[in-house]
């Protein structure tokens, strides 16, 4: 895990995302908390001016600053991005061949693009935390510190990220390259919450109910890879399950990065066993997806032609999806052709 | 190092099948193929890249693939210096460097002076011929006791060639290194290689050391009355045949092939030199060879 | 230093080698005491394997036309000693009156043979061999 060849090697192929990653970092945490303070300021100003109300800072402020909104959103991507970089991308060229020509197991190697990962992660998310609590903390808004825990604006986000970028190289260690590596965990990302939407969809057209819907069940949040990025686990058991999957995750995603095939390199998946897995999955979600859109522009009071349209919406994305699965199944991107 | 019996599978074909040789240092063993024979994946599977679907590789007698630190001794050069391209001289020897605990800084300096190489903020902006002296002298410089070379001279110009032969020669006269090269082209091996492993459709076809080879066969012109007797083109090799002349290549000492051929009584019997490559282009496919 | 080669040859590369440092020794191109280029220089000069040059260089030690000083170098020996044995006496004599017979035959005096092999040992320019 901690061989220098390996790190500078590593990081050499993903430099580029590192440093956008702490740029995000800067943005969201020091620089939005100093323009929140103006912001809050002028508020306040406001607030007495009008002399109706004293403005109070909510935990909601404090939470966008640390661990919610649009910033822990690209940061999710650019995590995808640098795991893509670490893993896909090597694929994709024949930096692979060298890698596994080194004499290392392959976990190690597995571990040390884990290692940087999380370090990068780590470093700058604290590099950046720091300053910007104590920014807070010196401004007038200070007390708005003690509406949040630690837990919620701390530790949640910092090991949802590593949960998250850790799920993103288990992810590669399956993909054949790139770009599936990326597609993939996204989809798996949200795939709970998929899933749950489009069945209650379906359940909802059909007016035919095998659980009843109301509000999101929190488990199909803790399941949920993608919820772990934005700050929806400022709680024990959220932590709790941040720290397992991770354990999971890394363990996992070494065993089969040790097990990998790479003739099968540029390729949608590594594991072929694997691929109606994917099928199913891939083919299902589709179909649901195509009945979802095509009965939505039905009226909502037609009950009959909303099913109509839903089976013409699903069975058009049906076999969109198998035309789509048949490409991926054959395809293999390999930039410099692929070696006899 | 040895290679025991290994097969590689991909998509259900056969690449390799069975393969089983010995490199002792001190030995340059050329590997030969036609295009798409598995050579390149026989390499890869010696390097350690891919793992055979049956069999194993190993050095002194323990698995590279259960013991990956073996692989500090070997090294693999591919075809294309594609994978650093983006790394400057200095990068690529501080990486190099990290790696292989034996890395001689000084060795590689000397070479790069020899063939008056600058220092580039860009390997991937040498010259064809650049890149693959570069590398070369980077693989030399890792002290590995194997050396794998993918087509090492491919596309390559003479001068050039001729300087990686030298490097490569003066390395295995000098320490104890195993050198193995892989080509389609059998002529720049010929007087190179000490053991040639002929592979076709995945398999040793045959594997045999090089002074014994001239020793083992014979090339012969032929001219009949009329075209060449069907008896006589299945019991030898034909290299050539044009009209009534033909050239074939028969084992040196058979005489039963001797008094087959005498039995249709050539109007000329003349024992031509021979050149390895008649035997390559004998056993790997006639005039179509690629 | 110059070694030929010819790769159509069907006679074995080492004996290539071996043949022409005796016939560049008996022309007195190599003297006596003469440092040959080592192992190394010479495959790496002819680009051809090291087993190569160093058989080829055993085999005339072996001959005693070759003597290896450690860590000096491979030189010329002093004179050809006569390391020969009484097999490889006769394997010779059996060639020479062969060759000699065949001379006959074509035609040539007992006077043109004995000056060819005059020749020979004058270290006269003769036809190359060897290749």
């Amino acid at each position: 895990m901690f061989e220098k060849g390996l790190w500078f090697q590593n990081y050499k192929q993903s430099k580029f995302i590192i440093w956008i990653l702490l740029v995000l970092f800067v943005l969201q945490m020091p620089l939005q908390a100093i323009l929140s303070l103006e912001t809050w300021t002028e508020r306040a100003e406001q607030a007495a001016e009008t002399d109706e109300y004293v403005y109070e800072v909510q935990a909601w402020d404090i939470n966008q600053i640390f661990s919610q909104g649009m910033f822990t959103v690209f940061v999710a991507v650019a995590l995808v991005l640098l795991a893509s970089l670490l893993i896909g991308l090597e694929r994709n060229t024949r930096r692979n061949d060298f890698t596994f020509s080194l004499p290392y197991k392959r976990s190690t190697l597995f571990y040390a693009k884990w290692a940087l990962g999380v370090t990068v992660i780590t470093g700058f998310f604290a590099l950046n935390y720091i300053p910007s609590y104590i920014i807070i903390h010196q401004s007038e808004f200070a007390y708005g510190l003690n509406l949040v825990s630690s837990l919620e604006i701390f530790w949640a986000p910092l090991l949802g990220y590593i949960f998250f970028y850790t799920f993103a190289l288990l992810i590669g260690a399956i993909t054949g390259e790139m770009v599936s590596q990326v597609v993939l965990t996204f989809l798996l990302g949200f795939l709970p919450l998929i899933l749950l939407t489009l069945f209650q969809e379906f359940m909802q057209v059909h007016d035919f109910f095998f659980f009843s819907i109301g509000s999101q069940p929190r488990f199909i949040t803790y399941l949920t890879p993608f919820y772990y990025t934005i700050g929806e686990m400022g709680e024990m058991i959220g932590i709790f399950l941040a720290v397992l999957f991770t354990i999971i995750c890394t363990l996992g995603g070494a065993a089969l990065y040790e097990r990998n095939k790479i003739e099968y390199n540029g390729e949608f998946l590594i594991f072929k066993q694997l691929n109606p897995v994917f099928i199913v999955i891939l083919t299902i979600i589709i179909a649901l997806f195509g009945g979802l859109i095509v009965s939505s522009l039905a009226p909502w009071g037609a009950n009959a032609l909303r099913i109509i349209s839903y089976w013409i919406g699903f069975s058009t994305f049906l076999l969109f999806a198998l035309l789509l699965i048949r490409r991926l199944i054959i395809m293999n991107i390999t930039f410099s052709g692929k070696p006899t | 190092m040895e290679v025991k019996h290994i097969s590689k599978v991909i998509h259900h074909q056969t690449i390799l099948a069975d393969i089983e040789f010995e490199v002792i240092p001190g030995n340059i063993v050329g590997i030969v193929g036609r295009n798409g024979a598995g050579k390149t994946t026989l390499l890869r599977s010696m390097a350690g890249i891919l793992k055979p679907t049956k069999g194993d590789i190993t050095i002194d007698g323990q698995s590279i693939f259960l013991k990956p630190s073996l692989k500090a001794q070997t090294i693999f050069v591919p075809d294309s210096s594609e994978a650093l391209k983006n790394y400057s001289t200095k990068e690529l020897i501080y990486l190099y460097k990290s790696i292989y605990p034996h890395f001689d800084q000084q060795y590689l300096e000397a070479l790069m002076n020899r063939f008056s190489l600058e220092p580039i903020n860009k390997i991937g902006n040498y010259s064809k011929g650049m890149k693959a002296l570069f590398t070369l002298i980077v693989a030399f410089a890792t002290k590995a006791k194997y050396i794998l070379l993918d087509e090492p001279t491919d596309g390559l110009d003479v001068i050039i060639k001729k300087q990686i032969l030298q490097i490569l020669i003066e390395e295995v006269a000098d320490k104890d290194v195993a050198v193995i090269i892989s080509s389609h082209r059998l002529d720049e091996l010929e007087f190179m290689a000490n053991d040639v492993i002929l592979i076709k459709d995945g398999r040793v076809d045959s594997h045999y050391e090089l002074d014994s080879m001239k020793e083992l066969y014979k090339k012969i012109q032929l001219v009949f009355e009329t075209e060449l007797p069907e008896e006589i083109a299945e019991n030898t090799y034909v290299l050539e045949q044009t009209g009534r002349v033909s050239t074939v290549l028969i084992p040196r000492d058979s005489t039963a092939v001797e008094e087959l051929i005498s039995s249709y009584h050539p109007l000329l019997y003349e024992e031509l030199s021979m050149s390895l490559e008649d035997y390559f282009i004998a056993k790997l496919g006639g005039d179509d060879n690629v | 230093m110059y070694f030929h080669i010819d790769p159509k040859s069907s006679i074995p590369l080492y004996e290539q080698i071996v043949n022409q440092v005796k016939d560049l020794t008996i022309r007195g191109l190599l003297h006596p005491g003469e440092k040959l280029p080592s192992v190394r220089e010479l495959s790496s000069k002819m680009v051809i394997n090291p087993n190569t040059v160093s058989k080829a260089y055993q085999e005339l030690e072996r001959m005693g036309l070759l003597v290896t000083v450690q860590g000096k170098g491979t030189f010329i020996a002093d004179k050809t000693e006569n390391t020969v044995t009484q097999r490889e006496k006769d394997k010779l004599y059996k060639e020479m009156r062969k060759t000699t017979i065949d001379c006959i035959y074509a035609g040539l005096s007992k006077e043109e043979i004995i000056t060819w092999i005059n020749d020979c040992f004058s270290g006269k320019e003769g036809k190359e061999d060897g290749s």
